[in-house]
């Protein structure tokens, strides 16, 4: 191999290092090959002296990217550097893949618990907004298009409780679900109404037909006396409601109306501090009356305030949980970042070792 | 054993070759060939470490026969590097001798009792 060819093997070596570099290192050697012609010696000589071009390139490479790397200590600049000690195959790249596959997870992990702190600050946030000004609505659940129906049925005993009264299996079951009064249920996309003995209901059509129904031992009928076609169910399409009452045994009452602003009917907004549009009406001044979720996923009008609480304990949870695993992952984080310096420090002095030997 | 020593003494001695004078790289792979067996082509490579490490800096002198040499100069840094390898390597060579010493005075010992007995 003559000067030229060595030259030329050298500079196509080093190709993507920036061209300063690259001429710098170029004239450092043409001066090395006039100085040893200059003291006798063939370019072959000198050439097989200096050793195999390429080789030496991907040396000054990893030598370079490794100083840029401890001057500034960034993904990018470490890559480059892993790189170039992979070119000189002495880094085993399998190891690389889970590693790879390890980092990959950390940055999922990472994204999870940061958005879960979010979540968690903005519910607790919301809590704070919501206990402070009342806004917004936590027990907001819009429920769509106004398509379905509003279907009205008697709640009935359980058979194997013939025993008991309708009456009193109601009150059992008003007992256990708190001091609940007839329930509205929503299955997509209709409304289910279940009225208790002795509670009544007045659906207001929005043309302004009044239907006022009752439940009386487990049967519904019309509240002056009057019998329905179908005295089990009564159901009237959600679009034609205006306004939708339901009075309580006990005297609690529930409204809901249609907003005239809107034109919609905003079924469980209860927020009975501010909203005009479904207005609960607890019986006790203490009392807070919502459409709380339960674990069917169905609404329940009941007299118990729980939601805005469930909301601050999930929220300050999620908030607390991302916190703690985001600094658990910083922690791992640093420990990766560290033990990947030092690992690509051994590499690079296994390099200058195998250099010299 | 050869390869692992001159591995740590490379540095020292072309540190302590630009101590004595300023000088150029074909220059500096002729004065340590004559004293050790050293690949000529691992001193380029060395130059740059050194010089990554500011323990050398350089600077062109022109030339009216070729192109511009670099010429390599000691720096404080490189200065005080050299004199704490010195000292390491003066204990090293200090530390080494006290045992291989010891152990043909041990073995001498040995041999003795063995007589004795």
């Amino acid at each position: 191999m003559n000067q030229k060819s060595f030259l030329d093997q050298l500079e196509r070596g080093l190709q993507d290092l920036p061209r300063d570099a690259i001429s710098e290192i170029l004239s450092d050697y043409t001066e090395y090959f006039h100085d040893a012609l200059s003291d006798g010696r063939s370019e072959q000589e000198i050439a097989a002296a200096l050793g195999d071009p390429r080789r030496l390139a991907r040396e000054l490479k990893v030598q370079m990217h490794y100083r840029t790397w401890e001057r500034e200590r960034n993904v990018s600049s470490l890559m480059r550097t892993i790189g170039a000690i992979a070119g000189l195959g002495v880094l085993n790249f399998i190891l690389a893949v889970p590693f790879m596959f390890y980092l990959c997870l950390l940055t999922c992990f990472m994204a999870v618990s940061v958005i879960c702190s979010i979540t968690g600050l903005i519910m607790v946030l919301m809590w704070g907004s919501h206990t402070a000004t009342g806004w917004p609505s936590l027990q907001t659940a819009n429920l769509g298009p106004d398509d379905g129906y509003v279907n009205i049925t008697a709640f009935q005993p359980d058979s194997d409780d013939s025993s008991k009264t309708a009456k009193e299996a109601a009150d059992a079951r008003r007992k256990e679900m708190g001091s609940a009064t007839s329930a509205l249920h929503y299955h997509m996309p209709d409304i289910e109404v279940e009225l208790r003995d002795g509670d009544q209901i007045k659906l207001t059509s929005r043309k302004g037909e009044v239907v006022a129904l009752k439940s009386e031992h487990g049967h519904l009928q019309r509240a002056d006396g009057g019998k329905l076609e179908d005295d089990d169910s009564y159901s009237m399409r959600r679009r034609e409601i205006g306004k939708l009452n339901v009075v309580t045994a006990d005297g609690d009452t529930v409204q809901i109306e249609r907003d005239a602003k809107t034109g919609h009917i905003d079924w469980f907004s209860m927020d009975h501090a501010g909203v005009a549009s479904a207005i609960v009406v607890p019986k006790r001044a203490d009392d807070t009356v919502q459409l709380v979720m339960d674990d069917d996923d169905d609404f329940h009008v009941m007299t118990r305030a729980s939601t805005p609480k469930k909301v601050l304990g999930f929220g300050l949870a999620l908030l607390v949980g991302g916190v703690v695993c985001f600094i658990l992952l910083l922690w791992l984080v640093r420990i990766t970042w560290r033990g990947t310096v030092s690992f690509v420090r051994w590499q690079f002095g296994r390099i200058q070792d195998a250099r010299t030997a | 054993m050869k390869i692992q020593l001159k591995k740590g003494t490379l540095d020292m001695c072309v540190l302590a070759l630009l101590a004595r004078k300023d000088s150029y790289s074909y220059e500096i792979a002729s004065n340590l060939a004559q004293g050790m067996d050293v690949s000529e082509g691992t001193i380029y490579p060395l130059m740059r470490r050194l010089q990554n490490e500011s323990w050398v800096s350089t600077y062109l002198v022109e030339s009216s026969s070729g192109p511009a040499r670099k010429y390599y100069r000691l720096t404080p840094e490189g200065q005080r590097e050299l004199a704490s390898m010195r000292q390491e390597w003066r204990e090293f060579v200090t530390e080494v001798e006290s045992v291989l010493n010891a152990q043909t005075t041990g073995s001498a010992t040995g041999l003795d009792e063995e007589v004795q007995k």
